[in-house]
């Protein structure tokens, strides 16, 4: 019986093991990679003003940010296409129009 | 209301046309609650979110585990929003002795920094377009009223609560406005020459109207070839590295 223990024993930390190791643990995760932003030479006239320093800017965070604004397909975020919604594939807006500001749109 | 370009905005100070969202981080979330555009109440968005397992390891990613929440979201897409600049125009590579403007470029850049001059003043005519879209970030990132119209829409008072503040909109950085058409918070004009016009002979008066063109009375007059070649420094703002930039781009 002292082997059957020691099976159970050694079951019973691998177990443990995995549960710690899962998805949900911090430690399955490594240290987010520091993203150098592309920031303008001096001489070009732009202010020096830092990052946030609450949210230093990280390769995944970056890339999760670009994932949750572009992505469309997966509509995580639309519930119904907008009429009036911004189409935006980039900097720049496809279509750019919106309705909601404390303005009326301009009527030729 | 015309939509405004994202890049540079790590020095906007303010964001939307009237300015009613104090940082990037609180514009981001406006969107996405907002009935006419996606129109999501955030515990649904991030019940979305969660339950995605791409999106559960893609947060774990950024920030070392997979719980989602509101203000992971913003710092997401914060980082993403703040990682958009802008500073390979060629009048930026002129700038750094690596490009030269043409002569109708420099002579529109000439323009564009000289100030309005008076009938009779004997100084060369001046376009005036520095004092609210100077420096780097061609634009001096306050409010102004330029003339638009003379009834004026809340704008800026909707932050301050201040009469003075009626009819002001958010200054747009010229950076790349070769590629932002249509123009004014409101999309009125669809071409540069268009814009040009306006400040040339458009300014309408009001009670909050831009000092600078308070005095412009009877215009700018700008010639035919002084509006060219305004136009044409304008356009040495597209950078283009940004506009092609796969990072960018939707995947």
């Amino acid at each position: 019986m002292p082997g059957l223990r020691i099976e159970l024993f050694l079951l019973g930390a691998l177990s443990l093991l995995m549960v710690a190791c899962g998805p949900d643990d911090p430690a399955a995760y490594p240290k987010p990679t520091t993203f150098v932003a592309d920031l303008p030479p001096q001489g070009l006239g732009f202010p020096n003003l830092p990052w946030p320093q609450d949210n230093p800017p990280t390769v995944e965070g970056v890339a999760l940010g670009k994932r949750l604004f572009l992505t469309r397909a997966s509509a995580w975020i639309i519930r119904y296409p907008a009429p009036h919604a911004i189409i935006q594939t980039g900097p720049f807006p496809i279509r750019s129009f919106t309705a909601r500001e404390s303005v009326e749109p301009w009527v030729p | 209301m015309n939509a405004m370009p994202l890049f540079n905005l790590l020095w906007a100070n303010r964001f939307f046309w009237d300015g009613r969202s104090p940082s990037l981080r609180d514009q981001v979330l406006q969107p996405i609650q907002d009935p006419i555009e996606m129109h999501l109440p955030l515990g649904q968005a991030l019940g979305r979110l969660s339950g995605d397992a791409g999106y559960r390891v893609a947060f774990g990613k950024a920030f070392g585990d997979e719980s989602i929440t509101v203000q992971r979201l913003q710092w997401a897409l914060e980082q993403y929003l703040l990682s958009l600049t802008s500073h390979r125009s060629r009048f930026d590579l002129s700038r750094r002795g690596l490009a030269s403007l043409t002569p109708s470029e420099q002579r529109g850049l000439d323009l564009f920094m000289r100030e309005y001059s008076a009938p009779g003043s004997g100084r060369p005519v001046g376009a005036d377009c520095f004092h609210c879209h100077g420096g780097g970030l061609f634009t001096t990132r306050t409010f102004e009223n330029n003339g638009l119209d003379s009834v004026l829409k809340t704008g800026f008072q909707v932050v301050s609560g201040l009469a003075s503040d009626r009819g002001k909109f958010k200054t747009p950085s010229l950076r790349n406005v070769g590629l932002t058409a249509p123009y004014m918070h409101d999309g009125r004009f669809a071409t540069l020459e268009e814009v040009v016009e306006h400040y040339n002979s458009g300014i309408r008066s009001s009670s909050t109207l831009n000092a600078n063109l308070q005095v412009q009375t009877g215009g700018l007059r700008l010639s035919s070839q002084d509006k060219a070649d305004l136009v044409a420094f304008l356009h040495t703002l597209t950078d283009t590295t940004l506009a092609q930039n796969p990072h960018f781009v939707a995947p």
